[in-house]
């Protein structure tokens, strides 16, 4: 998707940089960056500076920041939807009405930016995007420095240690994905489609994994049903 | 901003966290938090005051011997629409400043290989 909306774009003034938020570090993103054979920049965040520094609790979230160093767009789903969610859990498959409206949401976000990179449109002024920033409570704020803690703490061989804080961490700011994915084992828990991830969407019950962004057209997609009990 | 003591090193402070020490105060952006002159000075910061002044939490391990200053508490993530300081290793270990492409419209997506 970046890739080939960086080839639409290779004649404006436009840069994508993509950070992985992978606290075991740049061999765990190196497969799907080799894969994606970028122009673009690809960083690798093992801290989650950036979702700390901008108050993001999910991936993918994108901001958008003009030729001046202004943030235009404050952190929002660079397009993912929550159509995933009605996905059938035995098999991973999702039906074509839903493939398809997860697709016009990568396509719709994908033309917005190309329209704010060619004129302008969709950029907020200051107050909005300071408006639209997420909230840091004093609790959020004891997760970023628990999570970055544990996540040091395993880098130096104390996994016990570093296991306690990305406990805390996640007790303290249960909204964040971010956090709960990368706080314990990734094989218990973390993978998309494991039974731990899917106890936990489920939860969400009437709340987006992916809140849509504020952009035309997001709204006409169709919000999917909650998940079926017992799938 | 990980501290394996409680002194700061001013220019440290700043690379990661934004905070600018000045004779003012700690300094970001439009904002100026005043800090009593002996806890800040050219060559050292305590992380005690940052934290009590800032609402930046301070997270000790005493077994590790450690230290962890999270972000301020300042309402929203920024206290500005500027974007803020970013430099971060690509793959190969090459440190990219998000600055360094100013005059260029960026969009900035945060991914996860999980």
């Amino acid at each position: 998707m970046w890739q080939q909306l960086f080839a639409d774009l290779k004649n404006e003034s436009f840069m994508v940089v993509a950070v992985a938020e992978d606290s075991r570090g740049a061999d765990h993103a190196r497969p799907w960056i080799e894969q994606a054979k970028p122009d673009y920049w690809c960083l690798i965040d093992p801290d989650h500076r950036v979702a700390s520094l901008y108050g993001m609790a999910n991936v993918p979230r994108a901001v958008w920041i003009d030729e001046e160093g202004r943030i235009v767009r404050p952190p929002e789903s660079a397009g993912s939807t929550d159509h995933f969610r009605n996905m059938d859990q035995k098999t991973l498959t999702m039906s074509p009405e839903d493939q398809a409206a997860r697709d016009a949401g990568k396509a719709l976000y994908v033309s917005a930016v190309k329209e704010w990179v060619r004129t302008g449109r969709h950029a907020l002024d200051d107050r909005a995007v300071r408006d639209r920033l997420p909230r840091i409570t004093p609790d959020v704020a004891r997760a970023h420095a628990h999570f970055r803690l544990g996540v040091w703490l395993r880098r130096h061989d104390r996994l016990e240690e570093g296991a306690r804080h990305l406990a805390e961490a996640s007790r303290l700011h249960p909204e964040s994905w971010n956090i709960w994915r990368q706080s314990a084992d990734l094989d218990a828990v973390g993978n998309a489609g494991g039974p731990a991830f899917w106890t936990r969407v489920q939860a969400l019950g009437e709340t987006p994994y992916h809140q849509p962004p504020d952009l035309p057209g997001f709204p006409a997609l169709r919000t999917p049903a909650r998940q079926q009990e017992g799938t | 901003m990980i501290l394996t003591s409680l002194d700061i090193d001013p220019a440290e402070l700043h690379e990661r966290t934004g905070w600018a020490i000045k004779p003012e105060g700690a300094c970001k952006g439009d904002v100026c938090v005043p800090l009593a002159a002996a806890a800040a000075t050219p060559t050292r910061v305590d992380a005690r005051v940052m934290s009590d002044r800032l609402g930046m939490p301070l997270i000790h391990d005493e077994a590790a011997g450690v230290w962890c200053l999270g972000p301020e508490v300042m309402g929203r993530a920024l206290t500005t629409a500027r974007a803020p300081h970013l430099a971060l290793p690509d793959l190969a270990g090459n440190v990219f400043r998000l600055d360094s492409l100013r005059g260029r419209k960026i969009v900035l997506v945060a991914w996860a290989s999980w």
